[in-house]
């Protein structure tokens, strides 16, 4: 698995992993994250139970396991919650697992000794130390009707789980960054348009971010966008007709 | 690649062959069904010695003082009856605990396997040091647990091996009372058809009881040669011997 540091200032740090070359076929390609700052580390969406032992390895070369006290997990899907109960054994003793307050209870089925934060509806901060916090934000029903993104206004980085996700084939891999935001395209616009259910939840949340200062959005699938490429994608987000799936009832109705 | 591992400052616990060890719990698990199978029949045949004892009762209430016998026989079935009923509840019980334990070391299995997956993946790392330790910790907690549950399924076999003895038991105890029960129709005068009948239902019913013993013997034994396997290959440690097996060993709950 490749780790690509997309932003450090002394001891604050965020590393994304991903583009397993060994990851088989069939698994969805995944981003993971990690965060760091005065030697606690924080995981985002830190993927699933396949992708673990690959994972933990390419984490080891950045940052020892036992400082991650941390890890959040922007919605319930198993390619980003199936590992918690692992992640739990190999950290640092006490870690926290944050999740919507909606979803604890489903996620608790993977591993109810560990220690759960309800994160609210409103989001929440976590203070990781050094002057470093990041901020859970509202993403709801993008898909997930309990989902967040996560900010960090210090690295200007908005982690936004599946939102921005595009299915990039190996071919096309390389650069963790988008490169020719026309030609992503394609590989984003159909996750979009069947994973996200919300067109009143998409605006809100476009017009949440046009607020914040993001130099990257970062997802969980596919690459990242950086500078003017945020721009372009929150204005191409705001236009796409989503929930494509409704189409489906219309032989029964 | 092997499904061997070694992961080093664990000790001798440390090793273990995944693969064998769900083979040999697949196995006990097998013999541990074919026994509750051989008892399935046991609350039929329970509930069958119970009428036949109510209506011995109401012979040897119409036989007045030639039925004094009888009739005190058939209370003493009644109780041999609730022995039966009691050990009927142990047994399925107990099935309930041997799917859910068997279920945990397939579970704790499956983290072992992965654990030692990451370990491999480390292991190609330059400076992982720090996360082998971490790993290796994790591998003993969940290799522990695993160990308890084997030990806890064992637990379980000696006492479902106690109730197919509290059965073999009340069979004795229950020939010996249509033995008796014969007896006493001989000397019953015109009640001696009625009694006689009571006591060849009963030896009958004995007869079912004791087969059902017998096809539990053989799977029995093999169950119990399954699990001394299984303790040997998991390699369970002295920590869930004489406890509350098989409960937690991760994390503490919060």
């Amino acid at each position: 698995m490749k780790s690509f540091t997309i932003y450090q200032d002394g001891d604050h740090r965020w590393v994304a992993f991903g583009q397993d070359p060994d990851k088989p076929e069939e698994i969805i390609d995944t981003n993971q994250f990690v965060v760091t700052s005065s030697d606690t580390g924080c995981l985002l969406d830190p993927g699933g139970a396949e992708l673990f032992p690959d994972m933990v390895a390419a984490l080891s070369r950045e940052i020892s396991v036992d400082t991650i006290q941390h890890l959040f997990l922007t919605h319930q899907d198993p390619d980003v919650s199936s590992a918690i109960t692992l992640w739990d054994e190999v950290c640092a003793d006490g870690m926290k697992i944050y999740i919507s307050w909606m979803w604890k209870g489903f996620v608790k089925h993977f591993d109810n000794a560990a220690r759960f934060v309800d994160v609210p509806d409103e989001g929440m901060d976590l203070n990781l130390g050094g002057g470093v916090t990041l901020r859970a934000m509202p993403a709801h029903y993008l898909h997930s009707p309990g989902n967040f993104s996560v900010y960090d206004p210090k690295a200007k980085i908005l982690f936004t789980g599946d939102i921005g996700a595009a299915l990039v084939p190996e071919s096309e891999q390389g650069d963790i960054f988008v490169q020719n935001f026309d030609h992503h395209i394609q590989f984003m616009e159909p996750f979009h348009k069947r994973w996200m259910v919300s067109a009143r939840a998409r605006d809100a949340w476009v017009a949440m971010v046009r607020n914040l200062d993001v130099n990257i959005l970062a997802p969980q699938h596919g690459l990242l966008f950086k500078g003017d490429d945020v721009q372009r994608f929150l204005d191409w987000f705001g236009n796409l007709e989503v929930g494509n799936g409704l189409s489906a009832y219309q032989q029964y109705t | 690649m092997a499904e061997t591992t070694r992961v080093s400052g664990a000790g001798t616990h440390g090793r273990i062959d995944s693969r064998r060890i769900q083979h040999a719990a697949g196995e006990l698990f097998t013999e541990c069904l074919n026994v509750f199978n051989a008892f399935s029949n046991l609350n039929e045949l329970s509930e069958d010695l119970r009428v036949l004892s109510l209506n011995a009762e109401l012979a040897a209430g119409r036989a007045g003082d030639s039925g004094r016998a009888v009739r005190a026989l058939t209370q003493y079935t009644r109780e041999l009856v609730n022995r039966l009923n009691q050990a009927r509840e142990s047994i399925i019980k107990l099935n309930s605990e041997t799917h859910r334990r068997n279920a945990a070391v397939l579970r704790d299995l499956h983290a072992l396997r992965t654990l030692e997956r990451t370990h491999r993946a480390c292991e190609r790392e330059e400076d992982c040091r720090e996360t082998e330790e971490a790993l290796n910790k994790a591998h003993e907690r969940r290799r522990q647990e695993m160990a308890d549950y084997v030990v806890a399924l064992t637990t379980d076999l000696q006492n479902l091996s106690a109730l197919n003895s509290t059965v073999a038991e009340v069979i004795a105890q229950s020939d010996s009372i249509a033995t008796n029960m014969a007896v006493e129709a001989a000397l019953a005068g015109s009640h001696e058809a009625e009694f006689r009948t009571v006591a060849e239902t009963m030896r009958g019913y004995v007869e079912d009881l004791r087969n059902m013993v017998d096809s539990a013997a053989v799977p029995m034994k093999k169950a119990e040669e399954r699990s001394r396997t299984l303790i040997n290959l998991a390699g369970s440690g002295t920590r869930g011997q004489g406890t509350s097996h098989g409960e937690g060993g991760g994390k503490e709950e919060n």
